[in-house]
């Protein structure tokens, strides 16, 4: 499963923001409005991207026989990613840990 | 902000990023300095061009390990989520840090990475490993590489490959991919710190990406003709000028 993540989501994933930032940065380039919201959406793909195998790790976790250190790296993981996702979209946070960052939005 | 400045951008990190590539580092060694002492980029910005840049070119390039199947997920995953919580503390820290003192961790740090280049130890593809060592002191010296990631916008992997290869003991293909993955989750995590804070500027992010996703299919083709043991010893002496540089910037 994870081979096909990679393969088609992720390959197609990095290729629409590598796409969508080189319409956006020559929009921008030149003024147009929108530009920079195209590079904007660019950014956010490549950033989340990562997570889509990490996520797929973590649903495919069960077939992982292994100790508590693997459960505990999964669930440091998935709260970091939490806050990162919750953070950059300006939500209050179920899970908290201190970041110093600004809201997003 | 000109166009003229934002295609520098992207020929800088196209430069970093095919220069990286031939040499086996990552390519924010060479596009950090080349983007503060060629073009006055300010070396947060600078940071956070790297990061990105890296983000783009470790992805692709992990998809070809994944293909592979020489991806170690469960050991890149224990190890990366200590390497995360270092990449977040570095980032932070590096927002925090004035100016002149990452300009003065950067160039002693590109001081290790140049004698790494002609002293360290080279490892051979077809190294089969035995698998096995220390997973905790590996997790701890995660921390540090995914740290020196998020403070000086370079992929770790000068820390990560020993980590996987010399002390867990992995084969040399398999720790060259599960490197790549974990630097593609280790680079998107810093990145967001710096993308968060609105220190990356939204008119050279997109040639700094392309530039070096150019850069690093260049490089991976050209790599197979050009001897990079040459290239090695030369950009070894390129490193240590530019760690000197950057060393007297930051002591003004």
């Amino acid at each position: 499963m994870l081979k096909k993540v990679y393969k088609f989501v992720v390959k197609g994933l990095v290729v629409l923001s590598l796409v969508l930032l080189a319409f956006g940065g020559v929009f921008a380039s030149l003024n147009v409005e929108f530009g920079y919201g195209v590079v904007y959406l660019g950014l956010w793909i490549l950033l989340l991207t990562p997570l889509i195998p990490v996520i797929a790790v973590l649903i495919d976790s069960y077939r992982i026989n292994d100790t508590a250190l693997v459960l505990i790296s999964l669930l440091v993981i998935g709260i970091i990613l939490i806050n990162m996702v919750y953070y950059g979209f300006g939500l209050s946070i179920p899970l908290s840990i201190p970041f110093p960052l600004p809201p997003l939005l | 902000m000109p166009i003229s400045l934002s295609l520098l951008v992207g020929l800088v990190t196209a430069t970093g990023a095919l220069m990286g590539s031939l040499l086996g580092l990552g390519g924010g060694f060479l596009i950090v300095p080349l983007l503060t002492i060629f073009l006055g980029i300010p070396i947060k910005v600078a940071v956070a061009l790297s990061l990105l840049s890296i983000l783009a070119n470790s992805l692709s390039a992990s998809i070809v390990y994944v293909d592979r199947e020489v991806v170690d997920f469960r050991l890149g995953l224990i190890l990366e989520s200590t390497t995360m919580l270092g990449a977040i503390t570095g980032a932070n820290i590096n927002l925090m840090m004035s100016e002149s003192v990452i300009y003065v961790v950067f160039g002693l740090v590109l001081l290790y990475v140049a004698y790494r280049m002609v002293a360290g130890k080279k490892y051979g593809e077809d190294d089969e490993g035995t698998r096995g060592g220390n997973i905790y002191l590996g997790v701890l010296v995660s921390y540090v590489a995914g740290l020196l990631s998020g403070l000086l916008g370079i992929g770790g992997g000068i820390l990560k490959m020993p980590i996987l290869i010399l002390l867990l003991s992995l084969p040399t293909r398999v720790a060259i991919g599960t490197s790549l993955f974990m630097i593609s989750i280790t680079s998107a995590t810093g990145t967001f710190i710096y993308f968060v804070n609105g220190v990356i500027d939204m008119s050279y992010a997109p040639f700094a990406v392309l530039g070096a996703s150019i850069g690093a299919q260049l490089g991976s083709r050209l790599g197979f003709k050009i001897e990079a043991r040459y290239l090695r010893s030369l950009f070894s002496i390129v490193l240590v000028v530019f760690s000197l540089i950057m060393i007297m910037r930051g002591l003004g």
